[in-house]
């Protein structure tokens, strides 16, 4: 299996470079704007830029030196914010050019819908209701859904897997995708998006960021952070009128570092970034979302739905057990068994084959001359076969049909037998009686199956606190020992389609948040009421366009996946913002002693770094908030580190390292930046 | 400090707090709409007041109509109030003749009792008539009154779901004023009556002293108001010299009750709260927020206190604690009340945004001013009436949004999603309170009639400038001294930031109500972090002095910071 990586690493040559010239293009105010904080930040380097300007032609070289670097580091300051952001397009613009190069221009053949004709066109002219036929080595010119056929279709450029699929007319497998490929038969294909708003394109317009909108975290945020920063001009601005009062001055240069040192610059350098790289992360997973408020959403999520078949358990019964009755040798009812599902080419008929390997039995030919097979049918609910030269007449089915089948032949099947049934019943498991003639031989434990690994996904998911409920049309025995062997919260059997809906709104009335999977039309409402709905790529068209979110690989387990990168979005904000407003602390510490030294000496003590001087303690702050944005754009990108875990033990865990680590950090940087610049005389 | 010293303090603490507990239960079956013992005798009573305003006891309003209610009746007592000082000369009880003051000082008065501040700028004895002196009485009720019922909207825009009405303004302030304030004040006036406080019409009366001389004693109905004023944390006194007046607070154990007083009803609404939302552990953390930082500053102001000046030390002042010397710093303090109660008195004072004073702020050692001061910037430490716990959810709901991030979902407060609306609010109302304070504060400190309002030069005419602006804006009232308010410039300047300092963050926090209460609840489970314990304690603690320090740090440092270190070289102001 390889799976196409459209992940690329933001850190080479062809993503840095233009990521340094965008830097430059964005200190344009008219983009910066969007970002107050950091508009702040490039208005005050203006303004320092004025006065070192200033102070040039007017010959004035008392502080140029100390003007020029806190000029200098403002702009990088502003710089580094534009990188950061720059940086995360860039590497969403490099995944999008890959998944680009799988949508080269294609031909078309439509057909005329009035005439019937066949013409040849180019993919880009279609229209959404165009018909088009397609067939083996054709590449399908747009999304669209199977009117009329049945073909295999490669669809590996999207989701990476290399087996073939089947798409047919009607029922849940009718979407094909643009981009792919048909390997076999023929089919007409309606269009059912115009170009350039298939899902590709949407996909990279998404991970390109330009469809990118603000999501409701993100706002609540940004509030956040103007009101600081509006709360920090305010306070720095008054300690004008302050120094005044005692008959000094502060020069505008320490008003406006002093400024931006408190201002969350920080986070607001690295919001969009955290933003974008959240989108692409997603991607890493071959999902892609339709808004960003949705993969917000992903992250609260209380309930997950989950469907038993496919998602939790793989949904085919295989055979598990052989009980043999009394006086067979299991070995002879493995034998008959395996001998009985020769021509069976069901899962579950195979999944008898390989269980009886494991009695000895290797795979055998069988003259077929002297064979009959005979196929299961609704009527008699057995198959088997006949071997005609030992005369044996091998039966494998339902238990009471093969019991009816052995008294007809004069045999009587033993009370053990039943028993042995029912048991398996009980345990959620399907029995298969297996006989020769009169012969009763035992009995086939078929079982569904639960995914290597599942349970402990839904144990992990229990700590963060999100429920799950898995979904089957099974009967209730079935549902429980599935939902017993899983270890899901709860189980809904003898489900009905609209059952899933009935469950969201009951939840949803509780204030709670649900996610759900689905592929079917029928999944359709479902996936719309749900507050993130992922649809397989497998699915219907009506299933993808409820949804809001898309699984390339149609992998139902991915929603765990998807669960934990919304948390791990909202955590990295949260944690970076923790971080910035904490590193105020010590910023304080450095800038008002240095600031107020002239007019009142005595807060040198409030020094406690020891820094050298005022101005290397102005600097240093501000070199600081400089170099602290590159440090942490890494993080930004990666997302903090999330392990599934409580509430309390995740938030303790980042309010010590960013909450706690933030008020610490920058004594200790500060302090290292001030020696730096000391020793090589920069002041 | 001394060991009677600490053991007086932790006698008035536990006294408050087990006192507040039972007070708390009955606060909350008003405002549940339970019955409560008081039933018989306040029920048809109120019922006639309601018959007489035609108010529908069960008609609730949404937060709009229900903000509306109460600011409209705020400014209808204004301008009464303003109106009765203006023509005292013209109204009854007034003995001694006095006229309205001047506009503006009137102005500042009516403004600064209506919110539950009571700075004054006017010395009470010697310029009000009783009835002046009864309807600023009159407002220490509705003051107090207000401020709880905007919280009980609150606390009911966080319990209820999808619901609209938060309530009806008319029935809470009601109440509130008729099963909490009445009952209670007649007690206190009673008690302090008994202890020694006067209470009659008699402005003046003129009584031979021991030299022989003729003395005149201003009086009035003083126990009554005591009671009310630390009751309803006003803190507005009869006289000029609040609490460090003997017909105030005659004796050390007044002293005690007063701050009993005046802490007994806001430590009483955490507990309140908790009972009415239903999750006392909650509260109990809040509770124990506001506890650790009001022990801190009590103890902080004792130990600079009992420690003493050590400048004066040097010049040959003993300021030892001895049989026959209280030690310390004993300027500006009472000698019968001493360093431990009026340390106690003066964090208590500021913390409950009381402002009723036993000693001269003034004379305070530079950290005791500075812990003094940082109270009444946080304004949270219990705080007022209502608006104390009010601010500290304010200050929550910036935090829980903050650390709900980091637990990787939108953050939630008590099952309610912390949303930009919620964000826009707190954060406003958080800029409103330092804005208010720094702006004003920064303009005095530019206009001559501005600097001329502190006696002292240096950092500590800074501090008194600064003291003014921050208790005006807390609400607090009490003045540092030191400081002539009583101007045009700061009449209006400081009427104003009681205003807005007032009803600005109030404003936002009732619309935070009113957005919270239509969300759904979001059950809690796991992935919530829990709105109790430890680590919401630390949240709340840090944001509660991260935010603090750093909206008020520069001013700090140049005023009580920068005198405490030039103190410590040897410099005075």
């Amino acid at each position: 299996m390889s799976k196409q990586d459209y992940y690329v690493s933001a850190f080479n040559k062809e993503i840095l470079v233009p990521a340094i010239w965008e830097s430059f293009r964005k200190l344009n105010p008219k983009v910066m704007i969007k970002n107050p904080v950091m508009f702040v930040v490039e208005i005050g380097s203006v303004i320092t830029a004025a006065i070192f300007l200033k102070d040039v032609f007017y010959h004035d070289f008392k502080d140029i030196a100390f003007i020029f670097q806190i000029t200098l580091w403002l702009w990088f300051t502003v710089l580094f914010a534009n990188f950061a952001e720059s940086i995360s397009e860039g590497r969403g613009k490099a995944q999008a050019e890959s998944l680009r190069k799988s949508k080269t221009e294609v031909i078309a053949r439509l057909i005329h819908q009035a005439s019937g004709k066949e013409e040849k066109i180019k993919a880009s002219l279609l229209r959404k209701g165009d018909i088009v036929v397609a067939e083996a080595g054709d590449i399908i010119p747009a999304d669209g859904e199977i009117i009329k056929g049945i073909a295999s279709v490669d669809e590996s450029v999207i989701t990476g897997e290399s087996a073939p699929v089947i798409r047919e007319s009607g029922g849940d497998r009718s979407a094909v995708t643009g981009g792919t490929k048909v390997l076999s038969d023929k089919i007409l294909i309606k269009m059912t998006s115009n170009q350039g708003e298939g899902f590709i394109d949407k996909m990279i317009s998404l991970v390109e960021g330009a469809s990118r909108q603000k999501t409701p975290n993100e706002i609540a945020l940004n509030i956040l952070l103007v009101m600081f920063t509006a709360l920090f001009l305010v306070v720095v601005a008054a300690t004008w009128p302050m120094a005044h009062y005692f008959n000094g001055n502060i020069s505008p240069v320490i008003l406006v570092a002093l400024i931006v040192c408190l201002i969350p610059t920080t986070i607001g350098a690295l919001l969009s970034a955290i933003g974008i790289s959240g989108m692409d992360r997603l991607v890493k997973h071959n999902v892609i979302a339709m808004s960003g408020a949705s993969v917000e959403a992903a992250g609260d999520v209380n309930t997950l739905l989950l469907d038993k078949t496919g998602t939790i358990t793989f949904g085919n019964r295989m055979a598990v057990d052989f009980i043999p009755a009394k006086g067979i040798n299991i070995n002879e009812l493995a034998d008959y068994s395996q001998l009985s599902s020769l021509s069976d080419e069901t899962p579950e008929g195979r999944s008898i084959v390989t269980l009886a390997k494991k009695y000895g039995l290797r795979g055998r030919h069988i003259d077929e001359k002297n064979v009959n097979f005979i196929p299961f049918s609704a009527l008699t609910r057995m198959s088997g076969v006949d071997i005609l030269d030992k005369k044996e007449n091998i039966r494998k089915g339902a238990v009471d049909s093969v019991i009816r089948f052995i008294e007809q032949n004069g045999g009587v099947a033993e009370k053990s037998i039943t028993l042995a049934a029912n048991n398996i019943s009980k345990q959620g498991g399907t029995p298969l009686a297996v006989a020769v003639n009169d012969k009763m031989l035992g009995i086939i434990h078929l079982k569904d199956v639960v995914k290597g690994g599942i349970k402990e996904r839904i144990d992990s998911l229990r700590k963060i606190g999100i429920k799950t409920i898995m979904i089957t049309g099974d009967n209730a025995l079935t549902a429980k020992a599935i939902a017993d062997e899983a270890g899901v919260d709860e189980f809904v059997s003898e489900a009905t389609p609209e059952t899933k809906m009935d469950i969201i709104k009951k939840e949803q009335a509780l204030g709670k948040l649900i996610a759900m999977t689905g592929d079917g039309t029928n999944d359709a409402p479902a996936l719309a009421q749900a507050d993130v709905g992922v649809a397989m790529n497998t699915g219907t068209m009506a299933a993808k366009e409820a949804g809001n979110m898309i699984d390339l690989d149609s992998n139902p387990t991915k929603l765990i996946e998807i669960v934990e990168t919304g948390k791990q979005l909202l955590i990295t904000r949260g944690s970076l913002t923790t971080f910035s407003i904490a590193n105020d602390l010590a910023k304080y510490f450095a800038i008002i002693p240095a600031m107020f030294a002239p007019i009142m000496p005595w807060l040198a003590p409030l020094n406690i770094m020891g820094l050298s001087s005022p101005q290397s303690a102005i600097l240093s702050a501000v070199i600081f908030n400089a170099v602290i944005i590159i440090i942490l754009i890494p993080l930004a990108l990666k997302g903090v580190k999330y392990r599934p875990a409580g509430a309390s033990a995740i938030l303790r865990r980042n309010l010590l390292i960013y909450g706690l680590g933030g008020v610490i950090a920058p004594f200790i940087g500060i302090k290292i930046i001030d020696i730096i610049i000391t020793y090589l005389h920069l002041i | 400090m001394t060991a009677t010293g600490v053991l007086q303090i932790i006698i008035v603490l536990s006294a408050i707090i087990l006192a507040a507990v039972p007070l708390s239960k009955y606060m909350a079956h008003i405002f549940n709409g339970e019955t409560t013992f008081l039933d018989k005798i306040i029920n048809p009573v109120e019922n006639l007041t309601f018959k007489f305003l035609k108010v529908d006891e069960k008609e609730e309003t949404g937060w709009i109509n229900y903000l509306k209610a109460g600011l409209i009746i705020n400014f209808f007592m204004l301008a009464i109030v303003f109106l009765a000082l203006r023509f005292q000369n013209y109204l009854p009880f007034n003995q001694m003749h006095y006229k309205g003051i001047s506009w503006p000082l009137d102005f500042n008065t009516a403004i600064s009792f209506i919110t539950n501040t009571n700075w004054q700028n006017y010395a009470g004895e010697e310029a009000l008539s009783n009835f002046s002196q009864m309807s600023l009485v009159f407002l220490q009720f509705t003051s107090a009154a207000t401020g709880l019922v905007f919280l009980i909207a609150f606390i009911r825009g966080l319990k209820r779901t999808q619901a609209k009405n938060v309530g009806n303004f008319y029935i809470d302030f009601t109440k509130t004023v008729y099963r909490i304030f009445i009952p209670l004040a007649v007690i206190f006036a009673i008690v302090m009556l008994f202890l020694g406080s006067p209470q009659t019409f008699t402005m003046q009366k003129g009584v031979v002293n021991m030299t022989g001389a003729k003395q005149y004693l201003s009086m009035g109905p003083v126990a009554s108001m005591v009671s009310i004023e630390n009751l309803g944390t006003n803190g507005g006194g009869f006289y000029n010299a609040n609490a460090a007046q003997p017909y105030e607070n005659p004796s050390p154990f007044t002293n005690a009750l007063i701050i009993f007083m005046m802490s007994v009803i806001p430590v009483a609404i955490f507990f309140m709260y908790g009972i009415m939302i239903g999750n006392k552990k909650h509260a109990l953390t809040l509770f124990f927020v506001a506890l650790t930082l009001l022990t801190v500053c009590i103890f902080v102001v004792y130990h600079q206190e009992a420690a003493g000046n050590p400048f004066i030390a040097k010049l040959g002042a003993d300021i030892k604690v001895s049989k026959y010397n209280p030690g310390g710093n004993m300027i500006g303090k009472e000698e019968h009340i001493g360093i431990a109660q009026s340390s106690l008195f003066a964090s208590a004072t500021t913390a409950f945004t009381t402002g009723n004073v036993d000693s001269a702020h003034d004379s305070y050692m530079p950290l005791s001013v500075m812990v003094l001061l940082g109270e009444m910037m946080l304004n949270l430490i219990f705080g007022g009436k209502g608006v104390g716990l009010l601010n500290m959810l304010t200050m929550v709901i910036i935090g829980v949004f903050i650390a709900g991030l980091m637990v990787g979902r939108t953050p939630e407060f008590l099952g309610k999603k912390i949303e930009a609306k919620e964000v826009k609010l707190a954060t406003l109302a958080m800029f409103a309170h330092a804005f208010i304070i720094i702006v004003p504060f920064a303009v005095a400190l530019s206009i001559p009639a501005g600097i001329a309002g502190a006696f002292n030069p240096g950092p500590h005419g800074f501090s008194e400038i600064l003291y003014a602006f921050t208790s005006t804006v807390a609400n607090n009232g009490s003045a540092m001294a030191g400081f002539s308010g009583n101007t045009l410039f700061y009449n209006i300047i400081l009427g104003l930031t009681l205003f807005f300092g007032r009803y600005v963050p109030i404003i936002c926090q009732v619309a935070i109500a009113g957005s919270l209460i239509k969300k759904k609840s979001v059950p809690e489970s796991l992935g919530t972090f829990p709105a109790h314990g430890l680590l919401f304690y630390s949240v709340v603690m840090g944001t509660i002095i991260l935010i603090g320090a750093l909206t008020f740090f520069p001013a700090l440092a140049l005023g009580p910071i920068a005198e405490h270190f030039a103190l410590m070289e040897g410099h005075l102001f």
